[in-house]
């Protein structure tokens, strides 16, 4: 995205904000509550409810504008989006929920195969299939909505806080699956407050403060950044 | 439920009807009787005026008008013009109406409403403005006791209404030994005052009550109750329902097969809508009032045909006929005395009228020479069963089964 | 009092919860969805009555076969509906309670102008027809055999429509979307098109229940919004978006209502059903089977 203005009641949440992931990257974005980080995936995945509307910038996705599509067209472009706080349908069962991931799908044969490879990849969730989404733990139910996130079958995966309230164990499974979702050839944006975890993670990464990119770079390199240590590390 | 769309259509409709009527050449030069009214064309009580009142009126102003006009002492013939209304079934609408037509339309003679309730909330209205009223569907003592100097009734109210049906009780416990009767009513005026009026003369009369219950107007459910009146035993069923309860109760008798002796329904009764709606399960059911086209007074059987011709149905088999007299009555008046109200009145009060429904007579406003009847459908046709010498068939009791 | 009779009035009761189940499902289909509350939800069932009164009357159709035609065709009103009313207000979709308010109006508007075509069309004269009326025996007591069917019908009604809640992907995304709009729209389901579904559904259910009570009462233009308050009552009762919890308090009003006016009068029965609902809100604000009470803000279960 190039020069992106996003406006909330006609107050700018995000200034002339520029990223882009590249085929099979882990990008991370960070910053502190309220910098504009949530906003922007919402944007990017047409879910600009309420008073939310994009200002001007423009936004591509494998050569195509995505300029004001509703989020089914931008679901079959390939762009999965995990949201905070997860949106899990909690009266329905964990296969239900994933089932609904491949809703656009148009065949059944493509869903079942796309089921069986989200459950080769999560065996939990196979254990689990017939409990209803809601009676999980806060770390599986993160699991079900990044599987029902993989049913799409994305070229591009937005997460939006997974490691936020699990347990250090669970959120180290979160990462790894990161990892593998990636190893098999997903892009991932990965919005996080864990900053440290992130940054390790990701290829490369932005940090954004009120509404504006302030640091770009390699997860890396800004690991050792001194505003980044000093501000989100607490070095 | 009203609505002001309800209204509006129906301000459209009058003012079509007017013209759409055809006035013959010559009338136009006169300037029209105008005529205001209310009817329920929404709501509980649409039902009734629907069926009662609005035929016969449409059919008195059509040939009015076919006859060139009403005959007004002294000016001639002048066409008559509608001002009507829909009350939507709301007291307080028809109340509002009423005053509005009389100070704003500033009608020439008013018609009332349809049912109890309504007369007795519009009644004071057009009294206060010295508008006579001739009623065909009122029937209470409450509202007799008011006074209203310019406010006249068709019906037999209650005590005479409920004394028919009581004589008529008396006279097959004589015959049949009935003893156990159970009395439903719907609680508004007219439910409460017919009941307040037949209990004491069951009581008097010896009956054994085994049930006596209210239910409210736009009742939706009998089924309970009468299964409770069944296990009680009751060998007679009264009912003092509105039209829609009347089949109500009908329809659910029916289906908990709850056969009494004697099954006697209210207002609805005698409407040939029950008798087409239930067929052979109409037989021998009793109601309230009677009117066949049979009787034998002048223009009865004309009246009846030319509703049949304009209406394509029937005229219900009571208060039809009233409705329809009530009008004759305000006719005849107008064209001996003019539009001048309390000339109206005056001639209301003193004279002996004939009518379809035979001689009407008002005493303190209330018509005293049609006395309560019962009627039992019987074959087909409502017939007047009580008292004897008016009646045009004998009572079949016990009632037949549930055809 | 024999415990006989009071068995008796409760099915009874039974009998008649049934339909107001259907009802209700169908106004919770709506409202639970899309919190557009359908105040003209009683009109659709009106005139689901009249298609059955009119092709029975006048074409000898039988009642139960008619609602192959009634349910289909109020179906396919409610989606047109739908479409002109209410896919632009929902679209904008500002807060909840500016698309409660604005909904609302609409449904009432919707309500004259329906309940004044019917009086246009049909007058406001009482339409009936006799149809297995006749009393049936079940162990000792006597039922109308009309209810009966009805209730039957409501029942199968009932089951196709859990069925399709529960066994179909069209069901779940119902489902999904009366729990979740957020995730229901990130997986690409199309709300506007759900939303357009659930109305048709829910009003097509109203016409449904509206040809089943035509056998049992009869019709006027002003039938509806009796019952429209009746399913308001069950569907707080069960739980506002439950459908389960509709059935059940269906059955439970109807069973009430009748136990209550055998004891009183039937002057009382809208008495003895706000006492019941008065009383759940107090015991249970979100209604009986609402698993909100435990997780506010989300409605949960089809």
């Amino acid at each position: 995205m190039n020069g992106l203005q996003a406006e909330y009641r006609d107050i700018p949440v995000l200034w002339e904000v520029s990223l882009h992931v590249r085929a099979g990257e882990i990008v991370a974005l960070v910053g502190s509550n309220g910098a504009g980080k949530t906003t922007l995936l919402k944007v990017l995945s047409g879910l600009r409810e309420g008073f939310l509307k994009v200002a001007r910038g423009t936004l591509r996705f494998g050569g195509e504008g995505l300029w004001g599509l509703d989020p089914a067209r931008i679901v079959r472009r390939g762009i999965a989006h995990v949201p905070e706080g997860r949106h899990l349908f909690p009266g329905l069962t964990v296969l239900e929920n994933l089932r609904l991931g491949a809703y656009l799908l148009a065949s059944r044969r493509e869903a079942a195969e796309a089921l069986e490879r989200v459950i080769g990849m999560l065996p939990l969730l196979g254990e689990r299939r017939r409990q209803l989404a809601g009676t999980l733990s806060g770390g599986e139910q993160q699991l079900v909505a990044i599987g029902r996130a993989l049913m799409q079958r994305p070229t591009l995966l937005m997460l939006d806080e997974p490691s936020v309230g699990l347990a250090p164990r669970m959120v180290a499974t979160v990462f790894e699956l990161v990892r593998r979702i990636r190893a098999g050839g997903v892009s991932v944006l990965l919005v996080e407050q864990n900053v440290r975890q992130a940054l390790a993670l990701a290829d490369r990464a932005y940090v954004l403060e009120n509404g504006r990119v302030v640091l770009e770079g390699p997860g890396t390199a800004l690991v050792e950044h001194p505003k980044v240590r000093r501000a989100y590390l607490g070095l | 439920m009203g609505t002001q769309i309800g209204r509006r259509r129906f301000l459209q409709v009058a003012a079509g009807s007017a013209a759409a009527l055809g006035l013959p050449r010559g009338t136009r030069a006169q300037s029209p009787v105008r005529i205001g009214f209310t009817l329920s064309a929404t709501g509980p009580y649409a039902v009734g005026a629907g069926i009662t009142q609005r035929p016969n009126y449409d059919l008195w102003v059509e040939q009015v008008n076919a006859k060139g006009g009403l005959a007004v002492a002294g000016q001639g013939r002048r066409p008559i013009q509608l001002v009507e209304h829909d009350d939507r079934s709301e007291i307080e609408t028809a109340v509002r109406l009423y005053e509005k037509m009389v100070t704003d339309d500033k009608v020439d003679l008013l018609l009332p409403p349809w049912g109890t309730a309504m007369n007795f909330a519009v009644g004071p209205v057009a009294s206060k403005h010295g508008y006579p009223l001739i009623a065909p569907t009122a029937a209470s003592l409450k509202l007799a006791e008011l006074g209203l100097p310019s406010f006249y009734g068709m019906l037999a109210q209650p005590d005479a209404m409920m004394g028919a049906l009581a004589g008529f009780l008396k006279d097959v416990k004589r015959a049949q030994g009935l003893n156990k009767v159970a009395v439903i009513h719907v609680s508004d005026l007219f439910g409460l005052e017919q009941q307040g009026a037949l209990m004491p003369l069951l009581k008097e009369a010896g009956f054994e009550i085994v049930e006596a219950k209210a239910y409210p107007l736009g009742v939706k459910d009998l089924t309970d109750v009468l299964k409770g009146i069944k296990a009680k035993g009751a060998e007679v069923l009264v009912g003092l329902t509105y039209p829609p309860d009347t089949i109500l109760a009908t329809t659910q008798a029916k289906a908990v097969d709850f056969n009494p002796r004697v099954f006697y329904t209210s207002v609805g009764t005698a409407f040939p809508f029950f008798r087409d709606r239930f067929k052979e399960s109409a037989e021998g059911v009793l109601g309230m009032g009677a009117w066949n086209p049979k009787v034998p007074y002048p223009g009865a059987k004309a009246y009846f045909d030319a509703h049949v011709a304009k209406h394509k149905k029937e005229p219900d088999r009571w208060a039809s006929a009233f409705a329809y007299a009530a009008l004759q009555i305000l006719e005849e008046t107008v064209g001996k005395v003019g539009l001048d109200r309390p000339k109206i009145k005056a001639h209301l009060d003193a004279t002996r009228f004939s009518t379809v429904v035979g001689p009407v007579k008002f005493t303190k406003g209330w018509n005293q020479a049609t006395p309560g009847m019962v009627g039992q459908w019987q074959k087909g046709e409502f017939e007047v069963i009580w008292p004897p010498e008016r009646a045009t068939a004998k009572a079949v009791v016990p009632k037949p089964a549930w055809g | 009092m024999s415990a006989a009779l009071l068995l008796d009035v409760a099915a009874g009761g039974l009998l008649l919860g049934g339909l107001y189940a259907l009802i209700a499902v169908g106004l919770n289909l709506q409202y639970g969805l899309m919190r557009v509350l359908n105040v003209a939800h009683g009109e659709f069932l009106m005139i689901g009555g009249y298609v059955t009164y009119l092709l029975h009357v006048h074409a000898g159709v039988d009642p139960l076969v008619s609602l192959v035609a009634s349910g289909p065709v109020v179906f396919a009103a409610g989606v047109g509906v739908h479409a002109v009313l209410y896919r632009r207000l929902l679209r904008q979709e500002r807060t909840r309670e500016e698309l409660e308010a604005n909904s609302l109006l609409i449904s009432f508007g919707l309500l004259f102008i329906l309940q004044n075509g019917a009086l246009l069309l049909w007058s406001a004269d009482l339409r009936g027809y006799q149809y297995l009326d006749q009393p049936l025996r079940v162990l000792g007591t006597v039922f109308p055999a009309n209810r009966v069917v009805a209730f039957a019908m409501a029942a199968i009604v009932t089951a196709w429509l859990l069925l399709f809640l529960r066994r179909t992907l069209a069901g779940a995304a119902v489902r999904a979307l009366m729990q979740d709009p957020v995730g229901a729209r990130l997986m690409g389901i199309n709300v506007a098109r759900v939303h357009a579904l659930c109305f048709g559904l829910g009003v097509g259910l109203a016409a449904v229940s509206g040809s089943l009570l035509s056998m049992l009462f009869e019709l006027t233009p002003f039938v509806g919004l009796p019952y429209t308050i009746t399913a308001l009552v069950v569907i707080i009762l069960g739980g506002l978006g439950s459908v389960g919890g509709s059935l059940v308090g269906g059955l439970i009003l109807g069973v009430v209502e009748s136990l209550g006016v055998h004891f009183t009068a039937p002057d009382l029965r809208m008495v003895i059903s706000y006492a019941v609902l008065a009383l759940v809100l107090i015991l249970r604000p979100y209604g009986l089977f609402n698993p909100a009470a435990h997780r506010p803000g989300q409605s949960v279960q089809a």
